[in-house]
């Protein structure tokens, strides 16, 4: 756990976007917001951080509570865009089709497949193996971002590892059946 | 208990095809300039990004120190179209930058956005990292204070609004969305390389906000053309306050205070809640825990 830093230390909204913006940005896009709307709930996510960021109380790492507000974010923007659309095949078909030029086909392709297996996990397993597995935070940071137990972040990651192994095998089996 | 080792770690045990996926996630960041229009857009000066890429440098930097008093003081619209206002500063035209009617209580928060040299009498300790000079600020100026009544702070939202409805609900002034310091008074700040394409949620927001006062219905159309083109967009909780106040200045109380309902519906504990209330008669204390 990152702990809490001195108070004095601490960096502005502006500090934290040139900080974390680019990781804000792929969190968010691995929980699930679409390519079209990445930029927009980004911004979202720093509009919340300037209203929030004065009454920050340094219980975890600055980098952790920002995650948490990418978190809650993506997930409001989930069950929004839900009413309208169906999100997730959306930012997995863009993903494919609008990544910016100079990335080979092969990334593009591994980036939109970890989406749809991304897309099997619920979003409470699908916050903690993305921040986990792909952000690399401690597990106890996790937990704060999500805002569970301890215990709790390290039983979705179990379940999310599983389902996510399960949505692999079914991937491949369809693949060799195709 | 310990952290399990990682599925993309090299020392896991996961096959080589899942390592690479996990690689792929792990290395999907936006470029350059998309993270720059990003930082933009926010307000963080012309480059989000680290000093050195632009020429707008010493210009970002100033913008950042705005960002911070924002960050700091505002709650609302201002930290909004506040950081729209500060974004487009640092990248104005300097000479386009008078707002000479705007006294200097209410232009502290966007000066530090500004062009040092076309500063209009910045009083010398309008230091962009002292924002006392700006939570001093409380009605008590209202009376010397102009009427943009979505231009909250914290402080003045939390602490004094008054508590009746209607648009003479008014809070002094917040620099940062004087339209006159936005727009130059001509809607002329933003250079031609500047104009978006077509409009942003901002672009119309500022519109919006500039309508208010002057023309309501206006403003109250493009605040629904905002929602119909970015339902999903960042500033609805912005984009409401201006419907409202402007539905409260066209006189349609009843569907101010609708609106002002699925507001609190919608952004329940919003910093915007008190100010709602003020102008709609609503007790925020009720809606707004």
């Amino acid at each position: 756990m990152s702990g809490s830093p001195d108070r004095g230390t601490l960096l502005t909204a502006e500090g934290l976007f040139r900080e974390y913006g680019s990781f804000a940005w792929r969190v968010l896009r691995r929980l699930g917001v679409a390519e079209r709307d990445a930029d927009d709930v980004c911004q979202e996510v720093f509009v919340t951080v300037h209203r929030r960021i004065a009454s920050f109380e340094g219980r975890s790492s600055q980098r952790t509570w920002l995650y948490g507000i990418c978190v809650r974010t993506a997930s409001e923007y989930r069950k929004r865009a839900a009413h309208r659309h169906e999100v997730s095949s959306d930012g997995v078909h863009e993903a494919s089709v609008d990544a910016s030029q100079d990335e080979d086909a092969a990334l593009r392709e591994a980036r939109a497949t970890l989406d749809r297996l991304l897309e099997s996990l619920d979003d409470d397993k699908r916050a903690v193996f993305v921040l986990y597995e792909i952000e690399e935070l401690p597990m106890a940071d996790v937990a704060i971002a999500v805002g569970c137990p301890l215990q709790t972040a390290y039983s979705r990651l179990h379940a999310a590892r599983r389902d996510f192994d399960s949505a692999l095998r079914r991937l491949h089996a369809a693949e060799i059946a195709r | 208990m310990s952290d399990p080792t990682r599925l993309g770690d090299p020392d896991s045990k996961s096959p080589p095809s899942l390592q690479r996926l996990i690689d792929a996630g792990r290395s999907d960041v936006p470029d350059r300039d998309r993270l720059r229009n990003l930082g933009a857009r926010l307000g963080f000066g012309a480059d989000g990004l680290p000093a050195g890429a632009g020429a707008a440098k010493g210009a970002a930097g100033l913008a950042g120190g705005a960002a911070k008093i924002t960050a700091a003081v505002l709650g609302g619209i201002g930290v909004g179209v506040g950081a729209l206002a500060t974004g487009h500063l640092a990248k104005a035209p300097p000479a386009l930058v008078t707002a000479s009617d705007v006294s200097h209580a209410e232009r502290s928060p966007l000066q530090p956005g500004l062009d040092p040299e076309t500063t209009v009498a910045a009083p010398p300790n309008e230091d962009p990292s002292s924002p006392p000079a700006v939570q001093a600020r409380l009605p008590s100026s209202t009376s010397g204070a102009r009427s943009h009544p979505v231009a909250t702070t914290l402080a003045e939202s939390t602490v004094a609004t008054p508590a009746k409805a209607g648009p003479v609900a008014t809070t002094p002034a917040m620099g940062s969305l004087d339209p006159a310091v936005i727009s130059g008074g001509a809607g002329s700040l933003r250079s031609p390389a500047d104009s978006p394409p077509k409009d942003t949620e901002f672009s119309l927001l500022e519109q919006a906000q500039r309508a208010l006062g002057g023309d309501p219905r206006r403003a109250l159309d493009l605040a629904d053309r905002d929602e119909r083109q970015f339902p999903v967009g960042a500033l609805a909780q912005e984009r409401e306050v201006i419907a409202i106040e402007a539905l409260a200045e066209l006189g349609r109380a009843d569907e101010a205070r609708a609106r002002a309902r699925s507001f609190f519906q919608a952004f329940p504990g919003s910093v915007h809640g008190p100010r709602i209330a003020a102008m709609t008669g609503f007790d925020a204390g009720l809606h707004n825990p």
